[in-house]
């Protein structure tokens, strides 16, 4: 069930009602647990059993793990969970990658064989439950955690719909402490969750759908593109995957803080970053920070001399890549910031920064080019194809007389382009536009609902699925 | 930073919020009721050509608003026409079905001009005559009009056919049997039948929205307001002029009286551009397989058009000749003169008197596959300006819309139609 759909809009206002009649918090969240499984349901069927087999097996092994006496019996029992998750991810998400690189190896040594292309169903959202399902048996093997009692309130923490396919990664220890009391409902959560959920539609539905096609026609035409149009081309995915990725988290955001629950923020004007270490401070914050939490800190962090720690980053981006696919493209993703983030820390170790902000609009720009030719790697998995438009980034051969044709030839993608450059500047400039308008009188924000469903209305896209259900 | 409202709530206390499920069903049943409010004055405005005048919005849309109505003129038929004329714009405009029947002393219902504009050969096959046999439509003759771009390989023009099978109507008729959210599709199709907001979204936007914008804002309210050769026509006469067209599908010219019928600018094709024989011996085997007889009509261009055009044209005819004569397709030809430029609006789209001109001396070349005889059977003398005066008669919209009466259109610049347009069945 996409969220951009009238059946997640019809699914929505039910299970509000329904959870909103109901006065008692064993029943309420037997009824969101119920909700949550069919809204898996509709988009993977019978893979909802693996959502209840990852709650299944991180309950008792949480318990498990919190019972044990011995520091061996609990590593035992943190392998058990670790194992049981990431086992079945790499089932489902790497055996086919796994295989066709064993297959590649295999035939360059001159043994061909064919071991790839198994038929494998990948199901929806299952690197996002699984990291957070493991996250509960690792902050309770690291003490961060007491285990949770009952089974039906960590299979909904499992499960809950808003977070289910597409993050963000919520830990167990923000979210299992609001299962604990009674939801709370006002009228002015609803009116901030709903306008985050309206935030979120325009975002995704009218910005990141209607720049798709010309991401596409630049992307995936002949090699004949010239600097201009793959900077503006490579612009657009930049703008596109955060539309649509920070607009499935506004929207996951906004139905839960309507239904009474509070998720952690996953973007924080990323594009606004100073240095590419920020970056991973304002993208996708609950996955660099589980990583932080979970791999890079285990891994020895900082804490074991600076050459360690650079290894360290390199590791964690490298996983990093290869969680958004199973493909040899993000693998090289995640190596290029690897070293964008190594490069950052040698030069800070050599030369601190010194506080001053002058140079802060060219150091934005600097971050938001590198990220940009990171987006090509992200979306090019020919590397023959890579490598002309990462010269056609390090080496402008601009040619804007072609600028009027192209104008006249997608003036929605353009327009889309310079309007989220404003927007976004003047949301970052009034610290958060979404909640300056959430906030406003209610007569204003009843105006401002209604032009942002008009907006809606007039300029969505087609209906696609978000870019990190993939994921 | 923006106060957080969770941030206030008590931890552990629900503060009760009475009347949330009624409040919420009080917004939704004001939101429905708007809507459905919306959705009439929308439809009235659409009935009076205020809104959208190309298209009849309680109609499915097809990729192309001629094409919906159309199609809901066919479907409207008692049984399906002998004979279904289809083509590019210029056999949209070209063709007088009434005038034919006519003519040919045979019912209107005989025969139906289901041009859709801005076709080529391969939209031919692969859209229409799929499209004619999932309406159930299956004439007995369908008459290609062969303008010189229509057999051509004008690969622009095939994203036509994506654009027909994503058009709203195709797709619900075509919904996957299974696949998809049985829920989502079950909402999509209820508002795609009950609320023409819905359904004409996108339209609304392109169509109506964004030229009215242009015209309030940049003033740019006339089309080819830079030609010196096109007598500027306000984009809302022109949308209400391309929405119309009578009962058997003739779409009459929009610019007609605005231009002096000559062909002007740069040649529409050239060598670089060959004739899709792939897709026409696909087109004849696909009528063919339908029960269908594929019948070609050359459709007259003005020597000012011939000219720009030639060699090039020429050629690509004499091979279509070649083609037709080895799949045995009969290739129907106009006979009469074709000088004389108030008989076309650009040298290539035919004028209203044009249209019937050509159209009486169509049903001559008809005749022998409609009625099994090379005469004409109607005993009517009727000259092509009393066809011009009794198509007129027929459709009294059309000098409403075009501002202007029929004398003038027959009067216009002086041309006048020749004694060789007089279609004097039976003895022709």
């Amino acid at each position: 069930m996409l969220f951009n759909s009238f059946h997640y809009i019809l699914f929505f206002l039910l299970v509000l009602l329904v959870t909103d009649s109901v006065r008692r918090r064993r029943f309420q969240h037997a009824f969101l647990l119920l909700a949550s499984y069919y809204f898996y349901w509709v988009s993977s069927t019978w893979f909802v059993l693996l959502l209840l087999y990852s709650s299944t097996l991180d309950f008792y092994l949480g318990r498990a793990i919190g019972n044990a006496k011995s520091l061996r019996a609990r590593r035992i029992y943190l392998a058990c969970s670790i194992a049981g998750n990431l086992g079945v991810l790499a089932y489902f998400k790497y055996t086919n990658f796994a295989l066709s690189s064993l297959e590649a190896l295999f035939g360059s040594l001159g043994f061909g064989m064919r071991l790839s292309g198994w038929e494998i169903f990948l199901p929806i959202g299952i690197s996002f439950y699984t990291f957070q399902s493991m996250s509960y048996t690792l902050d309770i093997y690291f003490g961060k955690l007491k285990p949770v009692n009952s089974i039906g309130s960590f299979a909904l923490y499992v499960s809950f719909f808003p977070q289910l396919v597409a993050g963000p990664i919520v830990r167990a220890r923000h979210f299992l402490p609001q299962l604990a009391r009674m939801p709370v409902v006002n009228w002015d959560q609803i009116r901030f969750g709903s306008t985050l959920i309206l935030y979120g539609l325009v975002k995704k539905v009218c910005v990141a759908d209607n720049l798709s096609g010309f991401v596409e026609a630049v992307f995936h035409g002949d090699l004949t593109q010239d600097s201009l149009l793959v900077f503006l081309g490579i612009a657009a995915f930049a703008i596109q995957i955060y539309c649509d990725f920070s607009g499935y988290t506004d929207i996951a955001i906004g139905s839960a803080r309507v239904m009474g629950f509070r998720f952690p923020d996953n973007f924080n004007y990323p594009y606004f970053s100073r240095n590419i270490t920020e970056f991973w401070k304002r993208w996708h914050i609950s996955l660099s920070s589980w990583l932080r939490d979970y791999l890079y800190i285990p891994l020895g962090g900082n804490r074991k001399g600076r050459r360690r720690q650079l290894v360290n980053l390199l590791v964690t981006m490298l996983l990093g890549g290869l969680w958004h696919g199973a493909a040899w493209h993000f693998v090289l993703w995640g190596l290029y910031q690897g070293i964008l983030l190594i490069l950052h820390k040698v030069l800070i170790w050599r030369r601190p920064a010194s506080g001053s902000r002058i140079w802060d609009p060219l150091k934005i720009l600097g971050t938001f080019y590198l990220t940009c030719i990171g987006w090509l790697i992200f979306i090019l998995p020919d590397l023959g194809k890579l490598s002309f438009y990462v010269k056609k980034m390090l080496f402008w051969d601009f040619n804007t007389a072609g600028l009027p044709a192209l104008i006249d030839s997608h003036p929605l993608a353009l327009f889309l382009i310079a309007a989220f450059a404003l927007i976004h500047l003047l949301s970052y400039r009034m610290d958060r536009l979404s909640r300056r308008l959430a906030a406003s009188r209610s007569l204003n924000w009843s105006w401002i609902m209604l032009g942002g469903l008009l907006v809606l209305y007039l300029f969505a896209g087609g209906q696609e699925s978000f870019i990190y259900f993939q994921f | 930073m923006v106060e957080d409202p969770l941030a206030r709530t008590v931890g552990g206390r629900k503060r009760d919020l009475p009347g949330l499920a009624k409040r919420l069903v009080k917004i939704l049943l004001g939101l429905v009721l708007t809507l459905i409010a919306a959705d009439f004055i929308l439809l009235e405005m659409n009935r009076r050509l205020l809104v959208l005048p190309q298209f009849d919005m309680e109609l499915l849309p097809y990729h192309d608003p001629r094409v919906t109505r159309r199609n809901a003129l066919v479907k409207a038929y008692p049984t399906p026409p002998k004979v279904i004329f289809t083509g590019d714009s210029r056999t949209k405009n070209g063709i007088v079905p009434e005038v034919v029947a006519r003519t040919l002393g045979v019912p209107h219902q005989a025969l139906f001009n289901f041009g859709t504009g801005s076709q080529v050969a391969r939209f031919a096959r692969e859209a229409f005559i799929p499209h004619l046999i999932d309406i159930e439509v299956r004439p007995e003759f369908v008459v290609f009009g062969v303008s010189p771009d229509w057999p051509l390989q004008k690969r622009k023009l095939w994203d036509l056919i994506d654009r027909y099978r994503e058009s709203l109507a195709y797709r619900l008729e075509h919904a996957p049997a299974s696949g998809g959210d049985p829920v989502e599709g079950f909402i999509s199709r209820f508002l795609s039948y009950r609320l023409s907001l819905y359904r004409y979204r996108r339209d609304l936007i392109e169509q109506e929205l964004l030229p009215d914008l242009r015209c309030w804002f940049l003033e740019d309210c006339y089309r080819d307001a830079g030609n010196p050769r096109i007598t500027p026509a306000h984009f809302k006469d022109l949308e209400r002029r391309s929405g119309f067209k009578t009962a058997c599908g003739w779409g009459p010219q929009p610019y007609d009286g605005h231009t002096d019928g000559e062909f002007s600018g740069r040649a529409r094709f050239d060598e670089e551009t060959p004739l899709d024989e792939e897709n026409l011996l696909g087109l004849f085997e696909a009528c063919r397989s339908q029960g269908i007889t594929p019948l070609l009509l050359i459709m007259p261009v003005h020597d000012t058009f011939r000219r720009v055009h030639d060699p090039v044209m020429s050629r690509n005819q004499a091979r279509l000749e070649e083609l037709a004569a080895q799949e045995r397709v009969d290739i129907l030809r106009a006979r009469n003169d074709y000088g004389d430029p108030g008989l076309f609006v650009d040298g290539h789209h035919l004028s209203h008197r044009g249209a019937v001109y050509f159209s009486a001396d169509l049903a001559r070349a008809l005749s022998p596959h409609l009625t099994g005889s090379r005469r004409i059977r109607s005993r009517q003398q009727t000259s092509a300006e009393d066809l011009v005066k009794w198509i007129y008669d027929l459709n009294p919209e059309i000098e409403a819309l075009w501002g202007r009466s029929v004398d003038e259109v027959l009067s216009r610049d002086g041309h006048r139609l020749t004694a060789g347009s007089r279609t004097s069945a039976p003895n022709h």
